[in-house]
């Protein structure tokens, strides 16, 4: 590995070398290209992740010392009052590597109606089953368009996995996804190993002629790629690896953008604004250092890879007389259309322990025939749907919180029965899919600032749960306790609902289509406004 | 009712807490997770100790929910029973702190909010790493028969109703791991 270079005038500028700037660093840098990395975060290495269920991502979040001193807010609608963000599913962390290093690892594709929503929903069930408030719109691009590049990223970050069809011919119909799209490729490495409780819920799903399968997975089932393999430790999801097992874009592309000698990877690199020059063009990201000294890079291409919300954070306060509602704004989309990622619970109490926390998330099993349109909608009143799965990994201080609502919260009543049946609880979860709304955006909020020292405004959410939402929130609920009863619960009761916003699952707000007034971005991410500015 | 022991605190230097502090939260915190006839509670797990590490710390911004919260307790007991709350019946404990619970002493500064924080922390500081100053004697792990922190588990051990092959209860520090090098104070 060659050392640190310093790049005076890099012909791209990366802001973010997470999931999506970690690996285009590689691919530019091994095209030849002169890169500077901006990363806000520390640069990690495997050491800084011990298997410590207090800090790490879950519960104090101390990977995100950053977005800790950044912490958004959150309002029903214009007219109510503003309250900060609930973060139902954790926040964010900044590091290289970026949310890649705590993952759960499902390394999933699209379906092809994904990419042609409108188009598809129009022609089975009509217009009008399109909520009227929703902004439901076909993408620039088809799962066709994307497959190869789904194909090289699963060879590029290792991804564990069987395959139901190759080609078009059947491979593993026992463990494959039999509802997946034509794939060109098998994946680079087997699946992680069954599991007693995953092997529960397939035997299950078959039996009430369901589709389950295990979910392809982000971690080495065997070496690869000079990584060891998974040592099933159980602390994953919501860790970074020690062993390097897990493919974060820190431990398979960064290092070979660096070996490449054309990365300059700056850590605690807080970009803060990307100037425009008279016609319109990026010229430079100014950002501040490790020191608090503010600097510049000038660049020929830029590209903005922070987290969905931090991305959007910067285009607002990117302001200049060419852009004066901020970058990729002229049209006033930016920060609409955001969706955030919904997780529903299904908790059920067994006979037997389970010993969850003999594994990691990542040997997940799922079904997707309650999934985008696998299933006739026609009287439901909602389109679309989720994946329901479940997975491994558990440990204590969470299993103590897993406790029937009926049930006392503390006291002796409280610890009989969470030490009698803490090792026999466990969920099944649905992601259900939100549709986009024009109602539900970011901007920056007009009051609230952080307190980072530098006093910058803070991402405000307007988000509301919507009709098509709620009743596809119902009706998942109802299979996942049919699917529970059939695997033998003694007991069934609803667990938590995830529906918050500013969490590491968010979404949207810079859409992506050929109309530059209806859109931010063309179907390369190229700002229509800034066309050599990529996000 | 019989009335509650009087547990010494640990003599440890507090960092958070004073004494009279270290008693209040001691005796709430024995009240949410007691040690009883299936074994030992909060304070064998130095709950106590525990939270003061983390209010000292990575838990600064919840000082003063803390400081509210203790106070509250004590003038609560105080008003209605002539005691501070560390030296009421165990009994008179629980009729308290059902009643932050249910939100009806919020006269007294005592929001439901506190009484969840309360619990959260409780648990935390039975079952956590002991590296953090809670689950002494890993008393926690052993009430759950938690086997510990293990880099590598067997297909056999990951099967419903499966018996786990003897091993050594071990923590992060038995594996040679600290806590992460970056825990700083943060806003949550």
């Amino acid at each position: 590995m060659s050392g640190p270079r310093r790049l005076s005038r890099p012909d791209v500028c990366i802001v973010g070398l997470g999931a999506a700037g970690g690996v285009a660093a590689h691919v530019f840098t091994e095209a030849g290209l002169d890169v500077v990395g901006l990363e806000a975060g520390p640069h990690w290495t495997n050491a800084d992740f011990p298997p410590d269920e207090l800090t790490m991502y879950n519960r104090r979040n101390t990977l995100g010392a950053k977005f800790n001193r950044e912490l958004q807010t959150l309002r029903d609608d214009e007219h109510s009052p503003t309250r900060p963000a609930d973060y139902s599913l954790g926040m964010m962390m900044n590091g290289v590597g970026g949310g890649s290093v705590h993952w759960g690892a499902w390394a999933r594709r699209f379906f092809a109606t994904d990419f042609t929503i409108r188009t598809s929903t129009i022609a089975r069930y009509g217009e009008e089953a399109i909520p009227a408030d929703a902004s439901v719109v076909d993408w620039p691009f088809t799962y066709a368009d994307l497959e190869p590049y789904y194909t090289k990223a699963e060879y590029a970050l290792g991804v564990a996995g069987a395959a139901y069809r190759v080609d078009g011919v059947i491979a593993d119909p026992e463990r494959g996804n039999a509802l997946e799209e034509e794939r060109s490729a098998p994946f680079p490495m087997p699946p992680l190993r069954s599991f007693g409780w995953g092997e529960r819920f397939r035997e299950a799903g078959r039996r009430l002629g369901l589709h389950p399968f295990i979910v392809p997975a982000g971690v080495n089932s065997v070496p690869y790629d000079g990584r060891p393999a998974c040592t099933y430790c159980g602390f994953c999801s919501g860790y970074g690896c020690y062993n390097g097992a897990k493919a974060s874009t820190l431990v398979t592309t960064i290092p070979k953008a660096i070996a490449t000698g054309r990365l300059d990877l700056r850590p605690y690199a807080r970009a803060i604004r990307v100037n425009t020059d008279a016609s319109g063009q990026a010229a430079s990201v100014d950002y501040v250092g490790p020191d608090g000294a503010r600097q510049r890079v000038e660049a020929r291409v830029f590209l903005l890879s922070a987290y969905s919300t931090e991305n959007i954070r910067l285009m607002f306060l990117s302001t200049s007389d060419t852009f004066p509602r901020g970058l990729g704004n002229n049209h006033g989309l930016l920060g609409k259309y955001f969706m955030t990622h919904q997780y529903i619970e299904t908790m059920g109490l067994f006979a037997e322990d389970l010993n969850r926390f003999a594994g990691p998330v990542p040997q997940a099993v799922a079904l997707d025939d309650y999934n985008a349109d696998f299933f006739d909608h026609s009287n439901l009143g909602f389109i679309r749907g989720g994946a329901i799965g479940t997975e491994n990994q558990t440990q204590p201080i969470g299993a103590s919180e897993n406790i029937p609502p009926t049930y006392p919260a503390w006291g002796r009543d409280y610890k009989k029965w969470m030490l009698a049946n803490w090792n026999k609880v466990t969920y099944l979860r649905a992601q259900p899919e939100a549709l986009a709304y024009a109602g539900i955006c970011m901007d920056l909020d007009p009051y609230v600032r952080d307190t980072s020292g530098l006093g910058l405004p803070v991402i405000r959410f307007t988000y509301r749960q919507r009709q098509n939402e709620l009743r596809m929130i119902d009706f998942l609920q109802t299979r996942m306790v049919e699917i529970m009863t059939e695997m033998g619960a003694l007991e069934v009761w609803p667990g938590r609902t995830w529906t918050g916003v500013g969490s590491s699952h968010d979404y949207g707000g810079c859409r992506m289509g050929n109309d530059s007034t209806t859109s931010v971005c063309d179907s390369h991410g190229r700002l229509h406004d800034t066309p050599n500015c990529f996000v | 009712m019989t009335p509650s022991p009087h547990h010494p605190i640990t003599r440890v230097p507090l960092l958070f807490f004073t004494e009279a502090d270290a008693e209040t939260i001691q005796a709430a915190t024995a009240r949410i997770f007691p040690s009883d006839e299936l074994g030992p509670g909060a304070i064998e797990a130095s709950v106590v100790i525990y939270l003061d590490r983390a209010l000292a710390g990575p838990y600064a911004h919840l000082q003063d929910a803390y400081r509210i919260g203790i106070r509250g307790l004590d003038a609560a007991s105080e008003f209605f029973n002539k005691s501070s709350f560390a030296a009421l019946t165990e009994d008179a404990q629980d009729a308290l702190l059902t009643a932050v619970e249910h939100g009806s002493l919020t006269n007294f500064g005592l929001e439901p909010a506190f009484m969840a924080l309360l619990i959260r922390h409780t648990r935390e500081g039975i079952f956590c790493d002991p590296a953090h100053g809670g689950n002494r004697d890993l008393v926690g792990w052993k009430l759950l028969g938690y086997p510990g922190v293990h880099r590598v588990w067997r297909q056999d051990e990951e099967q419903i109703g499966a018996v786990i092959h003897p091993r050594p209860l071990t923590t992060m520090a038995d594996d040679r791991f600290g806590i992460g090098p970056r825990e700083e104070a943060g806003n949550r």
